[in-house]
């Protein structure tokens, strides 16, 4: 089943007099089960893109639909409840709300979901133990490695099981051992629950993974091409 | 989800502490003032009340219809028995007592004194005023007149000055009667009072009723029992309102009109000397004005605080709305973060309000040093000002610091809840 549709997707970005166009009639379709990689070099677009499937950014013109309907023209609350309900990001920076704990940043996306506190506590030990930091429970961001913070991001994103995991160069900023380490989690999880995943990413780790690869130039995807790997 | 808000407002609060402790202490100090402001004005209103109700005014006074509008010498209550009767079996009531007022000259060789002439009973006067406490030299009327040569009179310390009188020394009273004739009579000065209220000092002289009676009465059979006023004094805090209304019935039911060939006016002290409310009114009305400037300037460090505090978290509410927290939710985690400092700020400024009414508790403020202006005041301004706790007028300043602070961060928070998710989180 078609989980994203971009239909004819331009987006252009104003600074004073100058108008620049990130994406310029993207085309590009999402199924949903796929383990995905978009590429293209710095300012290409790839970002642009992720942000607008997400809804945290709007498409200047052109069609994007989500599960079929379109979400172009929804209203900031109407997206937001899209992004609760459908999608987990994966930023580069990591992006954990410092005032929490690592706990407590993974129960935040589960009681925005609604899910009781005692529930959400438990999910949240659980996906603590899966990404390999149960010990790091009561740690703040701040007294935490890189690889540590995007381990609790990733459990964060997944947390609910959502339809769709946009991933921002997820591993841009860690390790070889960090980053195969949790692209492994989130094979497995793509692979036995499957959740969609889409990365943005310039990490041959990444691409070597990933099972279609999406390039975008200059805000137009330039090749798609599926992928298979000798090892899946 | 409530708990979690909470639980971010909580520690967002506590982010920046230097900022958050600078906002509470403008806060608090401000709570303070006003608090300490409304209790020490509360106590000065209440006791500039009991002065004027002490020195004579009573909570409510029954006239003859009209009496009070020119305060017309023959305007009388014929028969005050069954007014008093009435009045004495009304709940609440401190004391009761009547009066003759006459106006006239009071001279003493060649000096002379336009007064008020007010006559008494010496012990019924004493249950609604504290005059008798008053004399600071001699004493008060006595209850009964041992030498009808040798009338008693009390003057205050202002009229003693003027006209070089001593205690014994012999007055002499022009007085105009009830049918318009001049009446003379002799007194001699047997205390003088000091109230510290110059025109009463100065202007006023108390006698026993009788004595007042057969002079303004001569040849005049029917004003043998005349009264002008039947004076109330109703217990602190009595709901003064009730007890007029409750003697107006009666009143009006035609109790009491019986044997008096006038109607009867029931009137409140606010009645009869509006002044009094007025200036107790407008000096509530400054109070208030000064509380909304000292919301204003405390609404402007709040806004400038939550302001800064947006700003610095933008990125932050990015990560919130990637997360899919609506725009509502981060309208709401800034209010209930100002909710926050503002119940902190309130209490906590509530707390130190407390404790300076306390201390004027123990240290009353005395304004004796400005005793001139009790002409001007209405009041005796030599005694101390206690400060009165009214719970229901505290609280105002307690909730309005609440209210200013949740309108203060109402911008700040409409701000962050419009952030653009992208924008947010681009932030640096």
């Amino acid at each position: 089943m078609t989980l994203v549709e971009l239909q004819q997707v331009w987006k252009t970005y104003k600074t004073g007099k100058i108008e620049y166009d990130a994406l310029r009639g993207v085309d590009f379709t999402l199924q949903e089960g796929e383990f995905t990689a978009v590429v293209g070099p710095s300012g290409s677009g790839k970002t642009t893109m992720l942000n607008i499937i997400g809804g945290l950014d709007r498409a200047t013109k052109g069609a994007v639909l989500f599960e079929g309907e379109d979400v172009t023209k929804w209203s900031a609350t109407r997206l937001s409840v899209m992004r609760l309900e459908k999608i987990g990001f994966i930023f580069q920076s990591y992006n954990l709300v410092p005032v929490l704990s690592a706990r407590e940043n993974i129960e935040l996306s589960l009681i925005l979901r609604h899910w009781h506190a005692d529930e959400a506590r438990k999910r949240a030990d659980e996906l603590l133990e899966a990404v390999e930091i149960a010990d790091m429970a009561e740690k703040r961001p701040d007294e935490m490695s890189g690889g540590e913070q995007q381990r609790i991001a990733v459990a964060r994103a997944i947390a609910d099981r959502p339809a769709l995991i946009l991933a921002d160069e997820p591993t841009a900023n860690l390790d070889t051992k960090t980053g195969n380490a949790l692209l492994t989690i989130m094979e497995k999880l793509n692979r036995d629950e499957g959740v969609t995943f889409l990365f943005s990413t310039h990490d041959p780790r990444v691409v070597e993974r990933a099972r279609r690869i999406a390039t975008l130039e200059d805000g137009v995807v330039v090749r798609d091409e599926v992928v298979a790997h000798d090892k899946l | 989800m409530n708990t979690l808000i909470f639980r971010i407002a909580w520690r967002n609060i506590w982010r920046n502490t230097r900022r958050t402790v600078i906002t509470l202490v403008t806060m608090v100090v401000t709570v303070g003032l006003m608090v300490w402001m409304i209790t020490f004005g509360d106590g000065v209103h209440e006791q500039m009340i009991r002065s004027a109700l002490n020195l004579g005014l009573g909570s409510l006074q029954i006239h003859a219809e009209d009496y009070q509008d020119d305060r017309a010498v023959e305007k009388v209550i014929f028969d005050p028995e069954p007014v008093l009767e009435i009045v004495r079996e009304t709940p609440g009531v401190e004391g009761v007592s009547v009066r003759l007022n006459a106006f006239g000259l009071i001279s003493h060789g060649n000096a002379s004194q336009g007064s008020m002439i007010v006559g008494v009973d010496p012990v019924g006067e004493t249950t609604i005023s504290i005059m008798d406490e008053k004399i600071k030299e001699g004493e008060w009327l006595p209850e009964t007149i041992e030498n009808e040569r040798e009338l008693p009179i009390v003057i205050g310390s202002g009229m003693a000055r003027k006209l070089g009188v001593e205690l014994g020394d012999r007055l002499f009273l022009t007085i105009q009667g009830f049918t318009g004739d001049i009446g003379y009579v002799v007194y001699f000065v047997h205390g003088i009072f000091k109230t510290g209220m110059g025109e009463l000092d100065k202007a006023v002289a108390y006698v026993p009723i009788n004595t007042l009676r057969e002079v303004m009465a001569v040849d005049v059979p029917m004003f043998q029992n005349a009264v002008h006023e039947v004076t109330v004094l109703l217990e602190p805090r009595e709901d003064l309102a009730l007890a007029v209304n409750s003697i107006k019935e009666r009143v009006e039911a035609g109790e009491i009109a019986a044997g008096n060939s006038r109607e009867l006016d029931v009137l409140s002290w606010e009645e009869i000397q509006p002044g009094l409310r007025t200036f107790i009114d407008l000096d509530e009305v400054g109070i208030y004005i000064m509380m909304g400037l000292l919301f204003i300037v405390v609404a402007a460090g709040i806004m400038n605080t939550f302001l800064m505090a947006v700003f610095e978290r933008i990125r932050e509410f990015g990560i919130l709305m990637s997360l899919g927290t609506p725009p509502s939710a981060i309208f709401k985690l800034v209010m209930v973060e100002s909710f926050l400092v503002g119940i902190i700020g309130a209490f906590a400024g509530l707390a130190l309000g407390l404790i300076g009414y306390w201390v004027n508790c123990y240290y009353p403020i005395s304004y004796e040093s400005y005793g001139e202006m009790s002409e001007v005041m209405v009041m005796d301004l030599s005694i101390k000002f206690y400060p009165t706790l009214i719970w229901a007028n505290v609280m105002r300043a307690v909730g309005g610091i609440i209210i200013v602070t949740l309108l203060a961060a109402l911008w700040p928070a409409i701000k962050a809840s419009l952030l653009k998710p992208v924008e947010a989180l681009r932030h640096v």
